[in-house]
């Protein structure tokens, strides 16, 4: 028989075919902008990293004498009002809001997984609950909720996560849900039924990997966005509260009339922070959305 | 002779993709006759619908660029005349019938309102005037009621009507030219019927010349005086309609109509070109289309060749009748 | 096992579609997409199955292979109903069935390679044991439709519209069916691609003894492939026989515009080319005309038309039209 093809072997020898995750990175390898993001990003993260492991000074620490000093060779970044060195503090608070913005979005991303599917797959009253469950929650105002929720059980990060993880999660739910409905119209999912593909396979081999590129996309901007409202949250006292640092309530000074027009090194560094991570996010994302969108790849 | 009404000598419009040029119209030229319908066929990617679009410079640049060659309108250069001038040719002198009637129509304007617009635009009426100009014109294109469609809204019209009042808009200021891409292609056959019916009725009284897009050859059979036939980018042949069916000479032509199924007769089989339609990234060198031609010879590959012009006006590019043929193996 | 000369027989079909309003998504009507039809298929010969869009063709095709589930009616294949299967015979029976798509590029599922496109199903269906087997299997049907072994390895989006299709019909044949339903197979395709496939189609018909099901609005296509021709309209067959009735003695006043509205090479006598145009548009399938559902488009209407149903008359054996005025006109 075809012994000769089988034995050259050249259909087992991988190749220089690309899959559609190796498309995906070639496209976004091409948005030289959204590559620089998310070398901005990676900066960030490893800083938020290492910074507090090597820093002579414990974010915790604070010398009375030392209050207030401006950005100095021993504090890159000034002290602040209780005399702790703000540099250590800076990438202690990131890791508290980007770990915030990465665990709100797992959550969320899970949440709306299940949810969205269901709602996608079944249809019906499962569909038409979750679906008013979740015009309910994003018609409430955000902030106005937020803070009555923390009011009420107390602001530890905890807490606030899951506060973060109930409001936002109809977002990807609804994304999800969409993507499901119309994937299953697509013509290869007919294909596969009227091969006789067994319905788990058409799920898991077919449904699912065309929609994880839509849930990354997601993902990614709903860490910019959760990053923000945290910081809008400590920055009014309603988030995590001090000692422990995070990037919103490390711009809360800037509150005091005093601070805001003399000692700009106590707010500034942060609110860059914020800013710089969020637009990176966001460009990520929107390179990431570009790079899995076919329309934008020709054909 | 006729006078030529557009003459497009040299025309390059190259798509600036991943810092390569894709040749999408490659060094052509041809010309429109006062009157005539000249058809353009040929298949996806063959340059057919950038080349009529480069001459109302519809195309987004970048990724477009026009990287040279002349369209003569009148005389002027639609590639250097400004903005300004260009506005004022497009939709008056020149106007185009797109493919998608229920796209090309904006769905929060009544029908009646869009086809106005252009006749207030470029021709000072005024809104009452342009209305009953609209209804007449929406009499001329044969849609019934035209008194109460003028104030309907598109999606509430059927594809066929919706190309009929694309015809109307493109008829608005009597053009000199109408470009037709593809106009029947997502109608379907009796509709489609209708609307060449049509079409070929208003010829003879608009008095325009058409340039006709389509990559049907039964289509062109019924509309077009002269034929040009594209193949990726180039222009292979150019001959009256009935020497392209009747006497075509390139081997692309030739495959093309013998390739078609036709009512008459009754073949078992139908001849083929093989191979594939080449992607504009992986153009073949020389004369395109030599890969999948039976009679390439060496030198069909290397350059590409020159026009050879037979009587009445047929033209071919083809190796095959230029000295020297196609070379020797 | 039966041993009559028809592979397939439809009896009766219909399809519905509700159409659902308001909040509480009730139903307000039907879109009757395919609305009593009957038909036969002999083996190893093709239908062809010929309408404007929104006739009820595709739904017809799919609603056979039980891939929309039927309103009422049947379809009996090879002397069983399909309908009254159990999900696990309705799975072998797929390996039976097959079908064919019109988009070669929304039919390929972008991220899975050639191999497992058309492997996928042979492995579902225990027809290989391992993967070298799936392969060699893939290899040998891929070659037969026109690729080659080292195209086996890539991604849809490597492949050009006509090589697509290519890969679409592999993974119908792969399974070794007796029926497949070609809808549009050719359509999405350009000229000279179009005849590549519609030959490769009918060299895999002779080498494999297939029926076919082939849907198109194109009637040029339709004769060349066909051995009978069903002409749909707003859900009901209008005319069915053979090819040479069709297209020598149509008796339905639609297929007479049909024929007449199909291009025709001819440029030199196009002038006096005798055509009847249609008025209007094609009415909606949800809310069909009276009557004869034709007559509000019909030059020869009369009043009977409006009112009562035609009946299917059969003309000569085998050749059907559903017209009141079958025998006055033509």
């Amino acid at each position: 028989m075809n012994d000769g093809m089988v034995k050259n072997n050249i259909i087992l020898k991988a190749n220089k075919n690309e899959n559609y995750f190796a498309v995906v990175r070639r496209q976004f390898m091409k948005n030289k902008l959204a590559v620089g993001a998310f070398c901005v990003l990676g900066f960030i993260i490893l800083l938020c990293i290492f910074v507090p492991i090597f820093s002579p000074y414990s974010m915790q620490i604070y010398f009375a004498e030392n209050r207030l000093i401006p950005p100095s060779p021993q504090h890159w970044l000034g002290t602040d009002v209780i005399g702790r060195d703000l540099f250590t503090r800076l990438f202690v608070g990131g890791r508290i809001s980007l770990g915030i913005g990465l665990l709100v979005t797992f959550i969320n991303t899970l949440v709306g997984f299940t949810l969205g599917s269901l709602s996608g797959f079944y249809g019906k009253w499962v569909d038409a609950i979750i679906m008013r469950l979740s015009e309910m929650i994003s018609s409430l105002p955000f902030m106005f909720t937020a803070i009555v929720i923390v009011a009420l059980f107390g602001n530890s990060i905890p807490t606030l996560i899951a506060t973060f993880a109930a409001l936002t999660w109809p977002g990807i739910t609804r994304i999800i849900r969409g993507q499901i409905l119309m994937l299953r119209e697509a013509e290869y999912m007919k294909a596969c039924e009227a091969l006789g593909i067994n319905h788990f396979k058409r799920i898991t081999r077919h449904l699912l990997p065309n929609l994880l590129p839509f849930i990354i996309v997601y993902a990614t901007l709903n860490i910019a966005s959760v990053i923000l409202m945290e910081a809008a949250l400590s920055f009014l006292g309603m988030g995590v509260s001090p000692p422990t640092p995070t990037w919103g309530n490390l711009i809360e000074p800037a509150r005091q009339m005093v601070n805001l027009m003399n000692r700009a090194w106590l707010f500034i560094p942060p609110g860059i922070m914020i800013f710089l991570t969020v637009m990176c996010f966001n460009i990520v994302g929107d390179g990431l959305r570009d790079a899995v969108d076919p329309k934008s790849r020709g054909r | 002779m006729a006078n030529k009404l557009l003459e497009i000598k040299n025309l390059k419009v190259y798509f600036m993709q991943d810092g390569m040029e894709l040749k999408a119209v490659d060094d052509i030229s041809y010309y429109v006759n006062e009157g005539e319908t000249l058809g353009i066929v040929g298949e996806s990617g063959c340059g057919k619908s950038v080349s009529s679009m480069a001459i109302l410079r519809l195309l987004d640049s970048p990724p477009a660029k026009y990287a040279g060659g002349e369209i003569l309108f009148e005389g002027k250069d639609m590639l250097k005349i400004s903005n300004d001038e260009m506005r004022k040719v497009r939709g008056n002198e020149i106007s185009v019938i797109f493919q998608e009637p229920m796209t090309s129509l904006n769905p929060i304007k009544t029908v009646g309102a869009q086809i106005a617009e252009a006749m207030i635009l470029h021709q000072g009426l005024s809104k009452k005037e342009a209305k009953t100009e609209v209804i007449s014109l929406l009499k001329l294109v044969r849609i019934p009621n035209a008194e109460r469609i003028v104030d309907e809204y598109p999606f509430t019209l059927s594809g066929g009507m919706c190309q009929r009042c694309m015809i109307a808009l493109a008829l608005a200021c009597k053009p000199k030219l109408l470009i037709a891409d593809e106009p029947t292609t997502a109608l379907d056959v009796t509709i489609q019927a209708q609307v060449l019916q049509l079409m070929n009725e208003l010829k003879s009284s608009i008095n325009a010349s058409i340039i006709f897009i389509t990559h049907d050859l039964g289509v062109i059979a019924e509309m077009a005086d002269r034929v040009l036939v594209m193949y990726a980018g180039k222009v292979v042949e150019v001959a009256n309609v009935v020497d392209i069916f009747e006497q075509a000479k390139h081997p692309y032509t030739i495959g093309l109509i013998r390739s078609r199924p036709d009512l008459e007769t009754d073949t078992g089989r139908l001849e083929v070109i093989s191979g594939n339609v080449p992607d504009l990234n992986s153009k073949p060198s020389g004369c395109p289309f030599h890969p999948r031609c039976e009679k390439a010879g060496p030198r069909c590959g290397k350059e590409f060749p020159p026009e050879k012009v037979f009587s009445e006006g047929q033209i071919v590019a083809c190796w095959l009748y230029s000295e020297g043929g196609v070379g020797n193996e | 096992m039966n041993n009559s000369e028809y592979l397939l027989e439809v009896r009766n079909l219909k399809k519905h579609f509700p159409i659902k309003k308001g909040a509480l998504r009730r139903v307000v009507g039907h879109v009757k997409a395919v609305d009593d039809i009957s038909f036969k298929i002999k083996k190893g010969k093709t239908l062809g199955l010929v309408g404007e869009s929104g006739c009820g063709k595709t739904t017809a095709g799919r609603t056979i292979l039980k891939l929309h589930d039927p309103t009422s009616g049947e379809t009996i294949f090879n002397g069983e109903n399909v309908y009254e299967k159990s999900r696990g015979e309705l799975k072998n029976l797929r390996t039976k069935m097959q079908i064919i798509f019109q988009d070669p590029y929304s039919s390929l599922n972008p991220r899975l390679p050639v191999f497992e496109l058309v492997g996928e199903a042979l492995r579902e269906h225990k027809i290989v044991r391992n993967n070298r087997e799936m392969q060699e299997k893939v290899i040998e049907i891929i070659t037969k439709c026109g690729l080659t072994k080292e195209q086996a390895t890539r991604y849809p989006h490597q492949f050009s519209g006509g090589q697509r299709q290519r890969i679409g019909i592999s993974r119908a044949l792969a399974l070794n069916p007796e029926f497949v339903v070609c809808d549009e197979a050719v359509s999405a395709l350009d000229v000279s691609i179009q005849s590549q496939i519609i030959n490769l189609l009918k060299d895999m018909q002779d080498e494999m003894g297939l029926s076919y099901l082939f849907i198109s609005h194109d009637l040029t296509v339709i004769k060349l492939i066909s051995d009978d021709v069903g002409v749909m309209y707003l859900g009901q067959l209008v005319e069915m026989g053979s090819k040479q009735q069709i297209f020598t003695n149509p008796r339905h006043p639609y297929t007479r515009v049909l024929l007449e509205a199909a291009p025709h090479y001819d440029p030199r006598n196009r002038a006096n080319r005798k055509r009847t145009l249609l008025e209007g548009d094609i009415p909606s399938p949800a809310n069909p005309p009276s009557g004869c559902r034709f007559h509000t488009r019909c030059i020869h209407a009369k009043d009977i038309c409006k009112e009562a149903v035609p009946e299917n008359k059969e003309i000569d054996t085998g050749h059907f039209a559903m017209c009141h005025k079958v025998n006055d006109l033509f």
